[in-house]
């Protein structure tokens, strides 16, 4: 619906992304889990991206960075402007140079980002070694400081230790710590507090976002939970069915929702300042079939204000 | 015993210093591995000191006691040609390690880096270069050393090269696998995401995670090289007379089986405690390389 205005945030944004398309080829067909995706990310702003599973949220934070498996995925489409350069159209040295660097993602699952074979310390180190040509006493001390900002203690000593025996809120820790290393201008944190319990995700949440406002760096925030938008963003992209359906402020959302499936979102979660005896709403049905978009907006089938015109054509 | 822990060093590049230490610790460790190894260990002092505990020459020909039951003089007899038994199984013990270790190294290393990249490359490369390795494994090993030995001609170092040529696809394959395995973990996307070029990822967080599996079949390739080497050798086709190996006392022994058991039983014996003790010894490794085994490091 509102997928333009994503695109009038202006010349100054630090990333801008058009019409970003990603389809994977599968057996059954292709899937496009990534529809014309547009939106602009500004410095030092946290925008989150919400949706459901398989709605396209991963798939458009990792084709931002190239890192796409092809095959099954391909980027078939778009632009993505990172100070003057369409990072789809670089090449290898160049993008490789970026991330880590300039553009740094921290995974969903801290129990397997991290080789088990090796000590924290290597592997702490290695975007430091690889783009700041770090090494032996500068490289040790960098990392013991990078270990402490995200409060580990006896860090010299947990350089030893390998991942097996961190906690996964500790390796997490680590996780962002190695995402900051080299002060990128963008962090990328695909559902960074998915895999852990709740209460070590505010914990890293906050951690997440003193880091990142510390270094003025700008965050993606992928996230289907919609308390951390609310507590965490300064605007929200809401993506269905591999499309940016309506994108605004964080506090204009809670406010006044206009999608369809924004509201419908909102209304199925429990909130503290509605009766405890309300019953939630669900969306009803199924997301669609990837393989089988229904014709005209993909929601129409669930959607409570559906009209006949939905049904031939996609809202502009 | 370096032989048997060297193989480490080729497969995992060197992480530390004391990344060899924790391995042996844990081989140590391992109560199978630790009679692996002190057989292993056994069986190489025998072939480095292999002169110097014969009590013969293992060509010296006694031909008047030919056959010549065990007694205080020949402790496991003679053989058909009067030799001392004892003083060629001790001197067979170095040849038979040499093919099996040499070999199977071979075939590991060459097996391990074709495999790790048609695993890594996928697509067509991954299905042209297996599609070979399939073609290899369709012959029975024997047959395929025997052919090859009939082709380049008898002896020792054909009989290596051969294992070699036939013996790396099974390590690609090992190696192929995991490598599908591990380069789908989360741990290899996070290196992409950070930067690192794709041989680096290759070779520094992809081989080190495959390491286990393919020292475990290094081990045990180890054994079936001896194995292969005493089957061939005992066609004939292996060492040449009077060179002694284990496989060659055995087939000269077989044809006495009636008159001097021992002499193809006791080659026999050493056959079979070689590979069972490098089959012990493939365990150890293995748990050493899983960190989560592992017990250095601060843990608490």
């Amino acid at each position: 619906m509102n997928a333009s205005l994503a695109g009038k945030a202006g010349p100054q944004a630090l990333l801008s992304v058009r019409d970003l398309t990603v389809e994977f080829a599968i057996d059954a067909g292709v899937i496009t889990a990534v529809n014309g995706v547009s939106f602009d990310l500004n410095a030092g702003e946290i925008l989150a991206m919400v949706g459901e599973s398989g709605c396209g949220k991963s798939a458009t934070a990792l084709a931002l960075l190239r890192l796409i498996a092809d095959p099954p995925g391909r980027i078939v489409g778009g632009e993505v402007r990172f100070r003057d350069r369409d990072l789809l159209s670089v090449d290898e040295t160049e993008i490789r140079d970026i991330r880590g660097n300039r553009i740094a993602m921290i995974f969903q699952e801290p129990m397997t980002s991290l080789n088990p074979v090796y000590t924290l310390g290597r592997q702490l180190g290695e975007p430091l070694a690889l783009h700041k040509n770090l090494g032996g006493e500068t490289l040790l001390a960098k990392c013991i400081a990078l270990l402490e900002s995200v409060s580990i203690p006896e860090p010299q000593q947990r350089l030893q230790s390998y991942p097996h025996q961190f906690s996964g809120g500790m390796r997490q820790r680590v996780m962002i710590a190695m995402g900051m290393s080299c002060d990128p201008d963008i962090v990328i944190a695909d559902e960074p507090t998915t895999a852990l319990d709740v209460t070590i995700q505010a914990q890293l949440l906050e951690l997440l976002k003193a880091q990142v406002e510390k270094r003025r760096a700008a965050l993606l925030l992928i996230t289907h939970n919609l308390g951390v938008v609310a507590r965490y963003a300064d605007r929200v992209n809401v993506m269905y069915a591999g499309r940016i359906v309506e994108s605004a402020g964080a506090d204009d959302i809670y406010a006044a929702p206009r999608h369809p499936y924004t509201i419908g979102l909102l209304r199925s979660v429990p909130r503290l300042d509605r009766p405890v005896s309300e019953k939630l709403a669900p969306i009803e049905g199924q997301p669609p079939n990837p393989l089988d978009l229904p014709k005209g907006c993909p929601f129409h089938p669930r959607c409570p204000f559906a009209i006949d015109k939905c049904c031939a054509e996609a809202p502009r | 015993m370096t032989d048997a822990v060297h193989p480490v060093a080729v497969i995992a590049p060197p992480r530390s210093r004391n990344g060899a230490a924790a391995l042996l610790r844990a081989v140590v460790r391992n109560r199978l591995a630790r009679v692996g190894l002190v057989i292993v260990v056994a069986l190489c002092a025998i072939a480095i000191f292999a002169p110097v505990l014969a009590p013969y020459s293992p060509y010296d020909q006694d031909l008047y006691r030919v056959l010549a039951p065990p007694s205080t003089v020949h402790w496991l007899g003679t053989d058909n040609l009067g030799r001392d038994l004892l003083s060629r199984l001790l001197f067979g013990t170095r040849v038979s390690l040499f093919v099996g270790v040499v070999s199977s190294l071979i075939s590991a290393v060459v097996g391990v880096v074709i495999g790790l990249f048609s695993g890594f490359k996928g697509g067509a490369v991954d299905a042209l270069i297996m599609r070979v390795t399939d073609a290899f494994l369709c012959f029975p090993p024997l047959i395929f050393i025997l052919a090859m030995s009939a082709v380049l001609g008898p002896g020792l170092q054909n009989v290596m090269l051969s294992f070699a040529l036939f013996g790396w696809t099974i390590f690609a394959r090992i190696a192929r696998g995991q490598v599908l395995l591990v380069r789908e973990l989360p741990f290899v996307e996070a290196a992409r995401s950070v930067g690192i070029p794709p041989m680096r990822i290759m070779y520094r967080h992809i081989l080190p995670n495959i390491a286990p599996p393919v020292l475990v079949a290094i081990s045990i390739g180890i054994g079936t090289a001896i194995l292969i080497e005493s089957g061939v050798s005992f066609l004939g086709l292996g060492v040449q007379p009077p060179l002694a190996s284990w496989g060659k006392e055995l087939r000269v022994g077989f044809t006495y089986l009636s008159a001097a058991p021992l002499f193809s039983i006791a080659p026999g014996v050493m056959i079979s405690l070689a590979i069972t003790a490098f089959n012990f010894l493939g365990d150890g490794p293995r748990d050493a390389l899983d960190p989560r085994l592992r017990g250095d490091g601060v843990r608490r």
